[in-house]
C-alpha cells in the first residue's frame, strides 16, 4: 500500500484511514489512543484541520492471519488487534504527513489509507442477507421442441369418443 | 437462466472493504475469489470487489489463504 495518495494541488479529498492497534494495549488505554490519533487530524498547527465525516472507535477483533511486528529487537506475533477507522476530508498536500504520523505510532500494527467518497459506504449489519440470483423468464429457443406431456388413458378415451362422434 | 449482479440488485454502488460478510459471499472455502462467470457479478462490480477483498486481506479482516 505504497501508492501515492497526494496530488500536486492542495485540493480537498475524502480519505479513510483504517488502523489496527496491537492487542497488547490495555483496553482502558485504547480510547485514549483513538483520541490522540483523531487529534493528529484535528489539531494541525498553522494548517487547516481535517473535517471528520465518520469514524468508529477501535474494537478488538480476531485477525484472519498472524501478523508480525518488530518491537525492539524481537519479532512479536499478533492474532488479535484493535481495529478502528476514521473517514475525513483533508487537503491532498497534507495527507502524506498524516500517514507518516499514524505509521510512527508505537502501538500501530498496520494502517490502510484509501481515497473514498463522502457518502456512507459501510453497510455493516444492514448488509443484504443472501446473494439472490434471479432467474428470468425462459424464452423458447427455436429448434428445440418442448417435451410433450403424456395424456392419461381417460383423456385419450374422451378424445377418441369425440372424434368418433364427429365422424 | 440469467444471473444478475448482486451489487446492482441491492443498489450497492461502492463496495467497502469493512463489509466482510458481503465479501465472504464471493470467496470460496480456500479464500479465493469466485469468478464472475459463477457469481454473476457485473464487470465493474467485480473490479471493485477485487480491490475491496485485497484491502480486507491486508488489514487482516479476511485471510489470504484458508484451509
Amino acid at each position: 500500500m505504497t501508492e501515492t495518495l497526494s496530488t500536486k494541488d492542495g485540493a480537498l479529498k475524502v480519505y479513510e484511514i483504517g488502523y489496527l492497534l496491537v492487542s497488547s494495549v490495555p483496553t482502558e488505554k485504547v480510547a485514549d489512543i483513538a483520541t490522540s490519533l483523531k487529534d493528529v487530524l484535528l489539531k494541525k498547527p498553522g494548517k487547516k484541520a481535517a473535517e471528520i465525516i465518520s469514524e468508529e472507535t477501535p474494537e478488538l477483533i480476531e485477525l484472519s492471519y498472524t501478523m508480525i511486528k518488530k518491537i525492539g529487537t524481537a519479532n512479536q506475533r499478533f492474532d488479535r488487534g484493535y481495529f478502528g477507522w476514521i473517514k475525513f476530508e483533508l487537503s491532498a498536500s497534507e495527507i502524506e504527513e498524516v500517514k507518516k504520523t499514524f505509521e510512527m505510532h508505537p502501538d500501530m500494527l498496520r494502517i490502510l489509507l484509501i481515497i473514498t467518497v463522502k457518502e456512507n459506504t459501510f453497510l455493516g449489519k444492514k448488509a443484504p442477507e443472501s446473494a439472490t440470483v434471479v432467474a428470468t423468464e425462459t424464452l423458447p429457443i427455436p429448434g428445440i421442441v418442448s417435451p410433450v406431456i403424456p395424456a392419461s388413458i381417460e383423456d385419450m378415451d374422451k378424445s377418441i369418443d369425440e372424434m368418433v362422434k364427429e365422424a | 437462466m440469467i444471473k444478475q449482479c448482486y451489487f446492482l440488485q441491492n443498489n450497492i454502488r461502492q463496495i467497502d472493504y469493512k463489509d466482510t460478510e458481503i465479501l465472504k459471499k464471493f470467496l470460496n472455502p480456500h479464500g479465493r475469489m469466485i469468478s464472475r462467470k459463477k457469481s454473476g457479478v457485473s464487470a465493474k462490480s467485480q473490479r471493485q470487489l477485487a480491490v475491496a477483498v485485497k484491502r480486507a486481506r491486508f488489514i487482516g479482516l479476511l485471510p489470504y489463504v484458508a484451509r
